[in-house]
């Protein structure tokens, strides 16, 4: 089973990238073959996101799937990510054949909620006297900027419009989840989503800190969390 | 302008992202006398740089003809570790050697300027010293030491704050909610990383350092943010090495208003401006673009996918041993030491 993995949005990017490549890694040395990439005008990737389509960072996911399929001999697929990489997994696997498995960890699955968070948590972080010597401005931002991306209005629609009750797992055999306390409320929700999978699901102790403006710059470190991601998949494939 | 994956480094264990200029001659002739240009890692932020600083910066550069390197050093990112032994600080500064090894070798320049944010710039400054081939260097919240004017402009707007007021009392109680801890409790691996939160070099040793790179006449962009807490004025940098002989070599801004990772896009833009107005004057002779930007078209077509993979496949050597450590999930992606 080859492994891809999505990566979350904006600022949640560079929190979650260390937590990424180690996850791969040990993934890796498990033996399943691993893809993290960058969606066009995302990290090193082309573009900027200005010119971004939900509907071809998806294609984007397919297009990995094939280029591991043709690179390394695997039948089945396993979809992850974090946050807005859990949704795109999602979404991604309800068109995408070989995908089995996925790995859900604090997954956006309320789109139009979590555009709206991030718009609060954006407008709080402007107001943080430790991050800023004063407080900065609504109009000092241009339209669509939260916390260090400035998305086209186009964009935020596509994501608001990102529905829990269109999202399906059918064809899934296994799900891995990671929740933390702060996303609690999703593993509920998820598990209306079963339809016949088998779930493992891990309550990870650890906040976070999605929503507080402070923390917006802090590497996401769950050594716990990825230990139940790789022990799932090592499960799974066995 | 060309992008592509740079792997190097003594067991190609480094990555990078290459962005050259599309000036059609031969890659040796590309740099000409021109500098290549390398951005350093920052903390534990990879290569694109807080917000994609370094990818708006580099494109920018192979826009105007500069070739750019954005890296992550050993164990940040895409990169491996590969030796053992060294100092963390000592073994940034071998990578970005070996950054420079290898594009003399591949572009045939032999002059470097060094690029980086915090920790990233401290790693530019370090290497300076050692070697010969660094011709300039950009510091964003790099070295600073609080003079006592520094005191006087911090403090003087907070008394006057009532926002500031509030701040302090909840952060005060907080601590006592708290029971005084500190919500932040490295990994051994982090702590390794975080070498910039240990002692640096002191007020006379850093002296020291900038005179000799004067002699050997680096130019130096200093650049500070209101956010990095540790410079309140502009003339501070001045103030604080005034026994320094910069002449003409060095250029200091201050962003009292950016936070230290320029979150604001409009803080960002400015920055770009000034970094990539700065090298057009002093490693360019044509003049740099009031607003320098890339048109990027949207060009991603199923034919050619244009995502930049990061594959950890089945024969990867750099699985880490981390599981074994549950302690840390707080760690800052750049953090700052102070220099009183």
């Amino acid at each position: 089973m080859g492994v891809v993995l999505c990566y979350p949005l904006g600022h949640e990017y560079f929190r979650a990238h260390r937590s990424y490549v180690k996850c791969a890694e040990q993934l890796a040395a498990l033996g399943f073959p691993v893809i993290r990439f960058d969606y066009f005008g995302s990290g090193d990737s082309e573009g900027d996101i200005g010119h971004a389509r939900l509907d071809d960072w998806l294609s984007e996911v397919t297009d990995v799937v094939e280029e591991l399929k043709h690179s390394e001999p695997v039948s089945s697929i396993a979809l992850g990510g974090m946050r807005f990489g859990g949704a795109l997994a999602l979404l991604a696997a309800q068109r995408i054949d070989a995908a089995r498995a996925l790995i859900l960890w604090d997954p956006v699955i309320d789109g139009g909620r979590y555009v709206n968070d991030l718009r609060r948590l954006h407008a709080r972080m402007l107001r943080d006297l430790e991050r800023f010597a004063r407080a900065r401005h609504a109009d000092e931002c241009g339209e669509g900027e939260l916390i260090g991306t400035r998305y086209r209005s186009r964009f935020l629609h596509e994501l608001s419009g990102l529905d829990p009750h269109a999202l399906s797992v059918a064809g899934i055999d296994d799900a891995i989840l990671v929740n933390t306390t702060a996303n609690a409320a999703s593993e509920s929700l998820l598990r209306r989503l079963n339809n016949g999978a088998r779930w493992n699901g891990f309550e990870s102790q650890r906040d976070y800190g999605w929503s507080d403006a402070r923390r917006t710059t802090e590497a996401i470190m769950d050594p716990e969390a990825i230990r139940h991601i790789t022990t799932s998949m090592n499960a799974i494939a066995a | 302008m060309s992008e592509q994956l740079h792997r190097f480094g003594s067991d190609a264990h480094l990555c990078g992202v290459l962005n050259m200029p599309s000036s059609g001659a031969p890659i040796d002739e590309q740099s000409g006398g021109r500098p290549a240009v390398i951005f350093i890692s920052a903390g534990l932020l990879h290569k694109p740089g807080p917000f994609r600083l370094y990818v708006e910066l580099s494109r920018t550069l192979a826009a105007m003809g500069i070739p750019a390197l954005r890296f992550d050093l050993s164990g940040i990112g895409e990169s491996g570790r590969s030796r053992t032994g060294e100092s963390a600080e000592q073994s940034s500064v071998t990578d970005v050697r070996e950054a420079m090894d290898s594009l003399a070798e591949e572009l045939g320049t032999q002059r470097f300027v060094l690029t980086g944010l915090c920790s990233g710039a401290e790693v530019a400054h370090r290497t300076a010293i050692q070697d010969s081939r660094v011709c300039g260097v950009v510091a964003m919240d790099g070295y600073m030491i609080r003079t006592p004017a520094y005191y006087w402009w911090h403090y003087l707007p907070r008394v006057f704050s009532a926002r500031k007021w509030l701040d302090f009392t909840a952060s005060r109680l907080q601590r006592l909610r708290d029971g005084g801890r500190r919500n932040i409790e490295n990994t051994p691996e982090e702590d390794a990383l975080a070498f910039w939160e240990g002692p640096g070099p002191d007020r006379d040793q850093l002296v020291s350092e900038f005179q000799s790179l004067c002699q050997r006449h680096v130019r130096q962009l200093q650049i500070f943010s209101g956010g990095s807490g540790d410079c309140s004025y502009e003339n501070q940098f001045k103030d604080a090495f005034k026994d320094v002989d910069f002449g003409e070599l060095l250029d200091v801004r201050f962003f009292p208003e950016a936070d230290h990772l320029y979150v604001l896009q409009s803080d960002r833009r400015r920055l770009l401006r000034t970094i990539t107005r700065w090298l057009g004057q002093h490693f360019l002779s044509e003049t740099v673009p009031e607003s320098p930007r890339i048109p990027v078209p949207r060009s991603r077509q199923a034919e050619h996918p244009v995502f930049m993979p990061n594959v950890s496949s089945s024969i990867s050597n750099s699985a880490s041993n981390t599981t074994s450590s549950n302690l840390s999930h707080s760690v800052k992606l750049a953090g700052r030491r102070h220099f009183e």
